[in-house]
């Protein structure tokens, strides 16, 4: 019950430009990078362009989400955090 | 100019950001503040905290007189002939509305022509695009060359005799050039020439009589002073034929039931209750900037930029703008090949270092850059070849 209640709360604050991008990372098996989430967060016309790379930020500080850089693809790589993961399941 | 002293009157510098010192490079979006602001401003609000104008009690006639003096504070620094000309506002943004909504939209007519160029921030765009769309104005918007200079001849060829407002910014904020103001107002001289000054009067001596402009427009926040204050410079002659931009209390003379007639300027511009605190405080961000010399404030940031510069040039590394720091303000604009922008600004912030990335309110100029964003590092008084040293420990690690 306590974490429907969280999990409820913790919706309710996001706006729709975090929701976007929790369901874009919901939906992918893999991390996705900044430039890719950014570009389909545009698509839906929430806001500037440089908007979703802010809420992801803002998502990261709240726990809801990760980040880790890679070398390989120069890029950072975003994905749910377990926290966050455990309340959706 | 000692850097070190400077230093020691920012208190922020002196916070850590993810564990390490703050190297705060993102001065073309807001300056911080020294103490002598801050405290300019607690002491207003512990000592002279009341509202301006028709107040007959002695903290009224303080606070009307410190926010009057800092009117006359702005018109000295920026040469004009007194405070009449001087008009607070929120921001650049707010300034260059008010010249669209109480000059422009009063004045222009169907096939008049507007001209401004492509590195202008949103806010000498956008205002003008409305016009363009409400009154039939012809909007035109001169290009740059290859190096991020304005088009000096392309620009000479659009004016005509249909050109009725010159709005140009004295700096990019994505490019860091500067504009010669005298040179185009040469071109053009019975245009109105409005100016928009948000990167070029905190960072530069600048003149509105030298540049000869009817209008400059500047944000306090930019220039070490508070949020939420800007300034409308205006020829004196050119504001009293001007129509009030907002209606209501403290603009004023008389009011009848059905009329009403405006009071004399500034305060015909400056309805309501003013952002008394705001003017306070943007007068000893002044007095601090005198103190240096804004001269000094200029050689500084050329120094810096030619120091950066000469770090950031590689092969993988894209500039945007002129590189010499003689016609650059003190920003710089790059990406890094294969890295995400907004990515490069985050790895940074993980060591304490912040820029800024992204559009820069500037999304005609980026696209024809041919780029949806940028990095942009910029400079202040505060700022030091160590913190370049550092930033680039930094950056090299991550372009490998």
């Amino acid at each position: 019950m306590f974490w429907k209640r969280k999990k409820k709360k913790e919706e309710d604050s996001l706006t729709l430009s975090e929701k976007a991008i929790i369901s874009l990372l919901q939906s992918s098996k893999k991390p996705l990078s900044t430039e890719f989430i950014c570009k389909k967060v545009d698509k839906l016309n929430l806001g500037c362009v440089d908007e979703p790379s802010h809420f992801l930020h803002r998502l990261e500080k709240k726990g809801i989400i990760k980040k880790e850089f890679s070398k390989k693809e120069k890029s950072i790589l975003w994905s749910l955090s377990e926290k966050y993961d455990r309340l959706l399941r | 100019m000692n850097i070190e002293e400077i230093r020691k009157d920012f208190p922020i510098l002196k916070r850590k950001i993810n564990g390490k010192q703050l190297i705060y490079f993102d001065n073309n979006a807001t300056t911080q503040k020294p103490v002598q602001v801050i405290n300019a401003i607690k002491n207003f609000y512990e000592t002279y905290n009341a509202n301006i104008h028709r107040g007959i009690h002695t903290l009224s006639q303080e606070a009307s007189e410190m926010y009057e003096d800092a009117h006359k504070k702005v018109a000295d620094f920026i040469g004009a002939n007194d405070m009449q000309e001087i008009i607070f506002v929120r921001n650049t943004t707010e300034a260059i509305n008010l010249v669209m909504y109480s000059y422009a939209m009063e004045n222009l007519e169907r096939g008049d022509e507007i001209l401004t160029t492509i590195m202008e921030h949103h806010s000498n765009l956008v205002p003008w695009q409305y016009l363009e769309q409400k009154k039939g104005i012809k909007l035109k918007i001169a290009d740059i060359k290859d190096d991020g200079t304005l088009d000096l001849d392309q620009f000479k060829q659009m004016i005509n005799e249909k050109t009725k407002i010159i709005a140009i910014t004295h700096i990019s904020n994505v490019l860091g050039t500067i504009n010669d103001i005298k040179k185009i107002r040469k071109m053009k001289k019975d245009a109105i020439l409005l100016v928009d000054g948000a990167q070029s009067v905190p960072h530069m001596p600048v003149n509105v009589k030298k540049m000869d402009c009817d209008f400059l427009t500047f944000s306090a926040h930019k220039m070490l002073g508070p949020i939420g204050i800007g300034v409308l410079y205006g020829k004196k002659e050119l504001l009293e034929k001007m129509k009030p931009f907002l209606y209501g209390g403290d603009m004023i003379s008389k009011v009848e039931q059905h009329k009403s007639t405006f009071a004399i300027l500034p305060w015909k511009f400056e309805a309501g209750t003013s952002n008394i605190v705001g003017g306070v405080g943007l007068a000893a961000a002044i007095d601090y900037l005198n103190k240096i010399g804004m001269q000094n404030v200029r050689d500084h940031e050329k120094e810096l930029v030619k120091y950066f510069l000469e770090k950031l040039e590689d092969r993988n590394t894209i500039i945007y703008g002129p590189k010499d720091p003689e016609i650059k303000g003190g920003c710089i604009s790059f990406n890094i090949k294969g890295f995400n922008y907004h990515d490069i600004a985050s790895l940074l912030d993980k060591s304490g270092i912040a820029i800024r990335s992204g559009h820069h309110c500037a999304q005609p100029l980026l696209k024809r850059l041919g780029t949806t964003g940028t990095c942009r590092a910029s400079f202040y008084i505060y700022n030091t070849k160590e913190e370049i040293d550092k930033f680039f420990d930094i950056l090299n690690k991550i372009r490998g």
